[in-house]
């Protein structure tokens, strides 16, 4: 059983099909880049996965729990980072993330543990007690990972988590992803930015209009497709797709 | 609900974070600010008898609801209905929506009703808080100077006024889920609240108008400032204003849980 399985996913908004029976497995304590151009259904797919969007037809499930008939059940496994997001900027990233541990079923105690245990792995204790408007966009970035592992989940679903940031915020965040796969999770990241995918990713999927056009291991798809890094498989790909 | 999410836990986050922000603070000054300018209109009334004669002329039968009428429907009934009830929840959706948070709070385990009580509930006991905190001592404050200003009468008025702030939140909070503005979810709120207290505040100008007031849950919640209080009709009356506000809740609800966020 993967951690993450879809199968035939699909999903109509008024005059576009956003997916048109997607298919994926990733199997447990995988990093799994998701990559495609825009609009190609990566975002709706995550959504999906967290119960944001409908969708129209298919199966979805998270460590073999429905997403569709057990959404709640399912997120409790699930840490979610959007593209784009908002904090409350008067709070600190502490009341912000006590907030959050709360909604997903923590107990006070857990949380305060917790939030130390976290900043301390991705360097965000010196700032857990300044207002969060007073905090850098690298930081913020941090907070964002931080509320997606407060309730130490299983998996992990991050919506373009490099973007915008610089190369140390960048190289942080992916140090992230990695080290929470190997403690035996899972990660499925969505990305423009093919390098990020080389340097960690176990398994690569390209979507490209709302099916899985190619999959593999960054080193399979290069040989594969006779290219000397993504970018080029992705350029091949995705020009044949 | 959700068996494993503590929901008194959010819930008192959120009222306590609202009761102790900006949005509190303002809440509490206007809602002292109404109590005192509702016992001074009361208090002029009763010094300089001249002022609006015609007003005193509604209650030359019963003169001692004058008093309840004045304070209730005078200065209360805006402050309910108009100012503060949606200062506490005209944000609630809007806000987590332009402030990008919705995404965050649903990707939680916890479901979208859920998501939507957490948000009512809290308001209403922010509201509650603030609005009984102030009218429950408020009473003993003005009724040396107002004996007509009964116990009882005062506080099955309260009560309702209260059940008319929950309407006013249900209200709130549909607008709140339908709009992706914070500015627009204020005016439209407030503009609806003043609207929607216009026929109770007319009734008075023709039998038309008290037909029509009979549609808001304004004529319920001010009923006792001009009839003797009965305890049937008050629970009669409460359930009233409740069954006036669900509809505006289950909508709310439905809106949100079938959205695409």
């Amino acid at each position: 059983m993967g951690a993450i399985e879809i199968k035939g996913l699909k999903k109509d908004y008024k005059d576009v099909q956003a997916l048109k029976g997607l298919d994926l497995v990733i199997e447990e304590g995988q990093v799994y880049g998701f990559c495609g151009p825009n609009g190609a259904g990566k975002t709706t797919t995550l959504k999906i996965l967290v119960g944001l969007v409908y969708a129209t037809g298919g199966e979805a499930s998270i460590k073999g729990i429905d997403v569709f008939n057990d959404g709640v059940e399912a997120r409790r496994h699930v840490g979610y980072l959007p593209e784009s997001y908002g904090m409350p900027r008067w709070d600190t990233p502490r009341k912000f993330l006590t907030y959050m541990g709360i909604l997903s079923g923590m107990s006070k105690a857990d949380i305060s543990k917790r939030i130390e245990e976290i900043a301390g792995e991705i360097n965000l204790t010196d700032n857990l007690d300044r207002r969060i408007k007073a905090i850098s966009k690298g930081n913020k970035q941090r907070i964002g990972i931080a509320q997606a592992l407060i309730h130490d989940p299983d998996t992990l679903l991050f919506d373009e988590p490099t973007t915008g940031l610089d190369p140390i915020g960048r190289n942080e965040v992916l140090d992230t992803m990695r080290a929470f796969a190997d403690k035996g999770k899972t990660v499925l990241f969505s990305t423009h930015i093919l390098s990020d995918v080389e340097k960690i990713c176990d398994t690569v999927g390209i979507i490209h209009e709302g099916l899985l056009i190619e999959e593999g291991s960054p080193e399979e798809l290069r040989q594969k497709h006779e290219a000397e890094d993504l970018d080029e498989v992705f350029l091949k790909v995705a020009s044949h797709g | 609900m959700d068996d494993k999410v503590d929901f008194l836990a959010v819930i008192w986050h959120r009222t306590y974070r609202m009761l102790f922000s900006v949005r509190g603070l303002l809440a509490l000054l206007m809602s002292v600010y109404m109590l005192v300018a509702g016992a001074y209109f009361l208090d002029s009334l009763m010094e300089a008898g001249t002022v609006t004669g015609e007003l005193y002329a509604l209650f030359i039968d019963r003169p001692d609801l004058q008093f309840q009428w004045f304070f209730f429907d005078g200065a209360m009934s805006k402050l309910v209905t108009i100012f503060l009830a949606p200062l506490f929840i005209f944000d609630a959706v809007s806000g987590d929506r332009t402030g990008e948070r919705i995404g965050l709070v649903l990707s939680r385990p916890i479901t979208r009703p859920t998501y939507m009580l957490i948000h009512l509930v809290s308001a209403i006991l922010a509201f509650g808080v603030i609005f009984l905190g102030v009218l429950i001592p408020g009473y003993f404050l003005i009724h040396p100077q107002v004996p007509e200003l009964t116990a009882s009468a005062y506080l099955a008025t309260t009560v309702l006024m209260y059940l008319l702030g929950f309407f006013a939140l249900c209200v709130a909070l549909l607008i709140s889920t339908l709009v992706k503005s914070n500015l627009v979810s204020f005016i439209a709120s407030f503009g609806l609240f003043s609207f929607l207290m216009m026929p109770n505040a007319l009734k008075y100008t023709s039998d038309v108008m008290v037909d029509v007031a009979k549609f808001t849950p304004h004529y319920y919640a001010t009923y006792f400032t001009t009839h003797n209080l009965e305890g049937g009709l008050f629970i009669a009356y409460a359930v009233v204003i409740i069954l006036f506000s669900l509809p505006f809740l289950a909508l709310a609800i439905l809106r949100i849980r079938n959205e695409d966020l």
